[in-house]
């Protein structure tokens, strides 16, 4: 995965940020790709908008380097930086109406851009975001969504090289914020330019990136494409947190590429280790990872070896799928994910849920 | 009808609580503003009566001896305006700092600093500027230092500048405080974001997003200027006559009640306007800021 200098947007190098006795980063690398959807996923205060705002230059590293577009960019202040933010309330300026507050980047500039240049490009970038028309609207006049689109614009018209995100679609509704998805990457595929996107919405990050860097207490704890944080997560966390997942702990019995793991009940798993994981050696606290959608049930009386024996605690019904709790003796509590077609169990049926050996995944337990 | 008897048991139900929470300030309001404004109005229009006060009659000959008394207009317009500026550039950077950078601890002793004096009564404070400006205050000191000989502060402008600013101070920093408060810190980050310096932000940002306390404070400052007695008259020595020296004057001197009522008008007439003016700029800041802090 090497890559020439000039494909990367920004860079961390060991960067450091305290805040009184909180390490908001704590020697942080990475490398954001040029033109790439990037997202830094994780709860609050895991460190992603500090360093989103160290890209901004709103905050300056206690050590460490912050490149942009190959270029250290210490002390230099956010004004002189060739990124723009869309800041998470959106941060419109109430005394101005749409389109000044769109043309407020261009009016900075130096040298003056003509009136007329500027209220064409505030005419493109509204188009972009398709609020033609709302150029003399005030913000308070704007819906969630529409406020949104005016921050996006306001940004975008600048040409950054890198536009920041902080959690732009947190303050709108569900229904919204899956509609907005779908355009903040489609406007990012088609301006071509890198964004960096802040979110602790996992699905939010799924949907949208083409990287993902999952952070907990500072540190970047797993980097990845989605499809990989999704199907190889490095440990417990990542596996949680990226998607959901059910967890059988228990300790190594036997280590390699295929591991066995000891459950407190004395049940033998056995599950490929994480590819990228290290390796678990005999003895390691660790557990087994099977996504919901991985698992089968079928009837007791119906014929197969190999699962276990259980009983539907509680049902939920999620329209296309139906989620089954199973209560088992032997693995605990399991989420079964299954197609709404194959229905049919009740609450309190006995089942008998399985899985294949490959489904599960044995990770370090945390 | 039925409908018609339950309505008006309604309407007084309504009515009557109503007439009784706003009756003490109308009444008050009534006798002490609305019927002196009355008297002084009709007296305008009158004439002295030999021995001094009002004798009846109705005549323009004291608005048009208005002219005669221009000075003491012009002084009061002047240093009013004068004041109100020297209390702005004193104000605007101690509201910014109390509202951007001070710590929770400097902020609450900054502003009980600023609060103290004025639990000493207007006059003594005033007075006790007397005896600082005077030959025996400040210029004594300056000169048994060899600094300055011979410096003249008491009965000058200057002294009524002076007086002016530590008097109405806090009147024009808590609404500027307070506007600045309010004002959301991330559109600062957002314009240094799109390009403008500190400078340029603060003109485009912060300047427009604090008007409506700028506005507030300086109408503050200039229509209670505009009727200032007392530090004209102690610190300016009652050289530099404000309208409302005049006034005690008219009355209180040379007994001429229907000229006296006559300046009174025309002060009237001119706060009038100032405040009408102040009225149509809150109202184009429109939106967001129209809600915050207005003076009437």
């Amino acid at each position: 995965m090497k890559q020439s200098a000039l494909d990367i947007d920004v860079e961390f190098r060991n960067v450091v940020k305290t805040f009184g006795t909180i390490t908001a980063v704590d020697k942080v690398n990475f490398q954001i790709p040029k033109g790439s959807f990037y997202s830094f996923l994780g709860p609050s205060g895991c460190g992603k908008t500090s360093s989103l705002r160290l890209i901004g230059g709103f905050e300056q590293p206690d050590s460490g380097e912050i490149l942009i577009a190959g270029e250290s960019v210490a002390y230099i202040p956010p004004y002189q930086r060739h990124v723009n933010m869309v800041f998470q309330h959106y941060a419109l300026f109430p005394h101005m109406d749409v389109a000044s507050n769109v043309g407020y980047g261009l009016r900075q500039q130096r040298p003056r851009i003509s009136p007329d240049e500027i209220s064409k490009q505030v005419k493109d970038a509204l188009a972009l975001v398709r609020l033609s028309g709302y150029e003399k609207r005030r913000s308070w006049e704007l819906s969630g969504g529409q406020q949104q689109r005016v921050a996006l614009a306001r940004a975008l018209v600048n040409k950054p090289t890198v536009l920041l995100l902080d959690e732009p679609l947190a303050a709108l509704d569900r229904k919204l914020r899956k509609d907005m998805q779908v355009e903040l990457k489609t406007l990012q595929r088609e301006v071509g330019i890198t964004f960096v996107f802040v979110t602790h919405d996992q699905e939010e990050a799924l949907s949208m990136s083409d990287r993902i860097a999952v952070m907990r207490d500072g540190k970047i704890v797993q980097e990845g494409s989605p499809t990989d944080l999704y199907r190889q997560p490095l440990d417990r966390y990542v596996a949680g947190f990226i998607g959901q997942s059910n967890f059988i702990s228990g300790e190594v019995v036997e280590a390699g590429d295929q591991v066995k793991i000891k459950t407190q009940r004395a049940v033998i798993l056995q599950a490929p280790k994480s590819k990228v994981a290290k390796t678990l050696a005999v003895g390691d606290k660790a557990v087994v990872a099977i996504r919901p959608e991985r698992i089968n049930l079928r009837n007791q009386n119906e014929a197969g070896s190999d699962g276990f024996a259980g009983k539907v605690a509680q049902i939920t019904f999620l329209g296309d799928q139906t989620e089954y709790h199973v209560e088992t003796e032997q693995v605990g509590r399991l989420l079964v994910r299954m197609n709404s077609g194959y229905a049919g169990y009740a609450s309190g049926d006995p089942v008998i849920v399985y899985w294949n050996q490959d489904a599960g995944l044995a990770l370090l337990d945390d | 009808m039925v409908n018609n008897t339950t309505h008006r048991k309604k309407s007084i139900r309504t009515w009557l609580p109503t007439a009784l929470l706003l009756a003490p300030a109308s009444l008050w309001y009534l006798f002490l503003l609305i019927a002196p404004l009355v008297i002084v109005a009709v007296f305008s229009f009158g004439a002295r009566a030999p021995e001094g006060g009002y004798a009846p009659a109705f005549t323009l000959e004291q608005y048009l001896k208005l002219p005669t008394r221009s000075t003491p207009f012009v002084n009061t317009l002047w240093l009013a305006s004068l004041g109100t500026v020297s209390c702005i550039l004193i104000a605007y950077p101690l509201a910014y700092y109390l509202a951007t950078r001070a710590s929770a601890k400097a902020k609450s002793i900054l502003v009980a600093l600023i609060i103290v004096p004025f639990w000493t009564s207007f006059l003594i404070r005033t007075y006790a500027w007397v005896t600082i400006l005077s030959s025996r205050g400040i210029p004594a000191i300056l000169a048994s230092l060899g600094i300055v000989h011979d410096l003249v502060l008491l009965n000058t402008p200057f002294a009524i500048t002076l007086g002016i600013v530590y008097n109405y101070l806090p009147l024009m920093t808590f609404p500027l405080y307070v506007s600045l408060e309010r004002l959301d810190k991330r559109l600062l980050e957002a314009s240094k974001d799109l390009g403008a310096n500190r400078l340029a932000t603060f003109f485009q940002i912060t300047l427009p997003l604090s008007a409506s306390g700028l506005i507030t404070g300086s109408m503050l400052v200039f229509i209670l200027l505009m009727g200032e007695y007392l530090i004209p008259a102690l610190l300016g020595g009652g050289k530099i006559f404000f309208v409302g020296n005049a006034l005690v004057d008219l009355f209180l001197q040379s007994r001429n009640w229907p000229f006296g009522s006559a300046v009174a008008m025309a002060l009237n007439f001119i706060m009038i306007i100032i405040i009408s003016v102040y009225l149509w700029l809150t109202s184009r800041l429109g939106g967001e800021s129209r809600e915050e802090v207005s003076l009437f």
